[in-house]
């Protein structure tokens, strides 16, 4: 059963932060609440005060940068609404088909990306495709605005560099460069995905070798994380060949620091990681010919 | 299940450093997040909680401790508790064995494991055995550090 708590409903990131500082360990952010909720009924957390960002002015907003060269998402923007914004398909199509495919209906429903990344619980999609994109969140907080690469703000499992006293208010998320295509696959038996794996391949000019690969594997460590070793390995391929199927995929998730769960063993979640690399970098290779 | 074994070799000998366990005290600073220890039976039973954060949530354990002892040379501490949000069961059970060592010194070997289960450990078994393990490494490096000091080394 859900304990009794107080909503409050701040119409600023200025009075969110005040309340954050007011509450201290007794208040909690709340956006969707599909992750919070849950664990409140489980018992867990046991907030008096939960502090609704969804009031928030602006905090929704889904729109391309002045400079044209990225899409700013606020934090409260659903799963549902980035898997059906025009923007989104077609500007960040990679984000939206994560998006498609995060847990159920419900969840996309009301689960926003801010809470998502805040939350931080290590069996999610978005941090693993934002992450090839070069992400970057902005936090408001009683000393000001700062802005920091994604692969910083994820410090582990429910934990992030989120301050006690901010709050993420939206995400800036490059365009890819031109020709550049992408794939996002999930795998799990349970509700949360056991790996995920984004690819992002910007082809050189005449759509034959690879120029740029970006890849990345969430769910398998404690948090997601780009493979640079896999990366650089990728350099100049031949977007034919990694259709056929890179022979070195298979090996693409020894280095990563898996951890065992009811997800699957350490071993089991390196050797998933390494056939979702090598599908994903065939169905991007694909993509990235047509 | 989080294993540990640790050897630590101590400047001071075995009886110094057997008085120096039995600070109940200063042996509970040396556990993370150890509070409100209670001597239930001197020597034998004591509680105590131990508290840690995973992100926003802070996870209780009050623990029943239970220890045996054979002077100098082993002491076996058994320890049990359900976390107080969900009510999981924790164990954790620690060997500490002492054996002389070179010029008057003390080996001590630490042997023992951690143990989490029910929904504690379902909804974040790779979260908890990462702290639990973590717990267990300060815990014996803190213990080293506790017979660092000058008093110890000038008592042998």
């Amino acid at each position: 059963m859900l304990p009794p708590f107080e909503i409050h409903q701040p119409v600023t990131a200025a009075e969110a932060v005040a309340l954050r500082a007011r509450f201290g360990e007794a208040g909690a952010l709340y956006a969707g609440g599909s992750e919070l909720l849950l664990a409140m009924k489980e018992g867990l957390g046991g907030f008096a005060h939960l502090i609704d960002v969804k009031t928030i002015a602006g905090l929704a907003g889904l729109t391309l940068a002045p400079d044209g060269r990225a899409v700013t998402i606020g934090a409260a923007v659903t799963h549902r609404t980035l898997e059906r914004s025009p923007l989104v398909r077609e500007r960040l199509p990679l984000v939206a088909e994560m998006a498609r495919q995060v847990a159920n209906a419900r969840v996309r429903a009301v689960g926003t990306l801010g809470g998502n990344l805040c939350f931080a619980e290590p069996h999610s999609d978005p941090p693993t495709a934002l992450l090839v994109h070069g992400a970057r969140v902005a936090l408001a907080g009683a000393s000001g605005a700062r802005r920091l690469p994604l692969a910083d703000f994820l410090v582990g499992p429910y934990e992030s560099a989120l301050g006690p006293d901010e709050i993420l208010t939206h995400v800036d998320v490059p365009l890819p460069p031109a020709r550049a295509a992408g794939a996002y696959l999930k795998f799990g038996m349970h509700e949360r995905p056991t790996v995920g794996v984004a690819v992002l391949l910007v082809p050189d000019e005449h759509r034959a070798a690879l120029a740029e690969a970006r890849v990345a594997v969430g769910c398998v460590g404690p948090v997601a994380t780009r493979l640079p070793a896999v990366e650089s390995a990728l350099a100049g391929a031949r977007l034919a060949d990694l259709e056929a199927g890179w022979p070195d995929a298979a090996r693409a998730g020894e280095a990563l620091d898996a951890v065992s769960d009811l997800h699957g063993s350490a071993d089991y979640k390196r050797a998933m990681a390494g056939v979702f690399v090598g599908r994903a970098l065939a169905l991007a290779a694909r993509r990235a010919r047509s | 299940m989080i294993e540990l074994r640790r050897v630590i070799d101590v400047a001071a000998a075995p009886e110094v450093v057997w008085r120096r366990l039995w600070d109940v005290p200063a042996l509970a600073r040396c556990i993370p997040g150890c509070e409100g220890v209670e001597t239930v039976e001197a020597e034998r039973r004591y509680r105590a909680t131990i508290s840690d954060r995973v992100g926003p949530f802070r996870i209780a354990i009050p623990l029943d401790v239970r220890v045996e002892s054979t002077p100098p040379t082993r002491l076996s501490l058994t320890a049990a508790g359900r976390d107080s949000a969900l009510g999981s069961p924790v164990t954790v059970a620690l060997e500490v064995s002492l054996a002389p060592a070179g010029a008057g010194g003390t080996r001590l070997t630490l042997a023992g494991h951690g143990d989490v289960g029910g929904k504690l450990a379902a909804l974040g078994q790779g979260v908890i055995d990462r702290k639990t393990r973590e717990i267990l490494d300060r815990f014996a490096g803190n213990l080293a550090g506790l017979f660092v000091d000058g008093a110890d080394a000038a008592a042998v």
